[in-house]
């Protein structure tokens, strides 16, 4: 009984999957290694562009780059 | 090509109501710390959640902790009584918040949220002093350092002249 229970739960879509330690990700390592080198370089790449997109706005926010100045090209 | 700005922009044109929180808040104030993922937080009462899914459709939205399930349709039961929607979808992860802990709930968020356009994107982004909160509250070991440089550009920021 208790496993036709458990059969009949809903699996669960809005809780993390973590390590045991609640630091990383295990979902987002798995996806990450199921792409090819090309893959991921690419993700890398489109979101590097995203996050120059988000540094831009942060500028045009403050009106300066608000990264600590060693950091800022 | 379809990236992530797109998925932000339809958000919007869906009148969906969402503030960007976690590493892209860090970033656009700042933080020189990478993240490859989109967080935002947003009503999931079970009417929003099926309108996010209702409007990234195109995009195939997948249960990310699920991923064996089906692409999640706006008349999935597994919308009911969310807590957090994480998904993956053609442009990326993405993952909805439905509060931010130690913070409040996405309603909390609206006076505690600046505009910034993303590209020709306006989105509402967690302010810095809400994000510091939000990541000491976490507490998480990854946070530390980006907590750290976080309170840095909070300090240099309140230099005159800065």
């Amino acid at each position: 009984m208790a496993a036709n229970d458990q059969e009949s739960e809903p699996p669960a879509v809005d809780v993390l999957r973590t390590d045991p330690t609640g630091e990383i990700d295990v979902e987002q390592i798995e996806h990450n290694l199921s792409l090819t080198v090309e893959q991921r370089m690419e993700q890398y790449f489109l979101w590097m562009r995203f996050v120059e997109i988000a540094r831009a706005a942060g500028r045009q926010y403050y009106g300066m780059d608000p990264r600590p100045p060693e950091t800022a090209e | 090509m379809a990236w992530t700005p797109d998925l932000l922009r339809r958000l919007n044109e869906s009148h969906i109501s969402f503030v960007v929180v976690g590493g892209v808040a860090a970033i656009t104030h700042g933080s020189t710390r990478i993240t490859e993922d989109l967080d935002i937080c947003a009503s999931l009462t079970h009417e929003n959640a099926v309108r996010i899914i209702r409007c990234l459709q195109e995009f195939h939205p997948r249960w990310r902790m699920q991923p064996n399930l089906p692409p999640v349709t706006p008349d999935s039961p597994l919308l009911q009584g969310l807590r957090n929607m994480y998904l993956r979808t053609d442009l990326g992860q993405l993952d909805i918040l439905g509060d931010l802990p130690g913070v409040g709930s996405f309603d909390d968020l609206a006076d505690r949220s600046i505009d910034v356009a993303f590209a020709d994107v306006h989105c509402r982004v967690l302010d810095l002093d809400t994000l510091i909160a939000a990541k000491r509250f976490a507490g998480r070991d990854k946070d530390k350092p980006a907590l750290q440089e976080l309170e840095y550009i909070r300090e240099r920021l309140r230099k005159p002249g800065a």
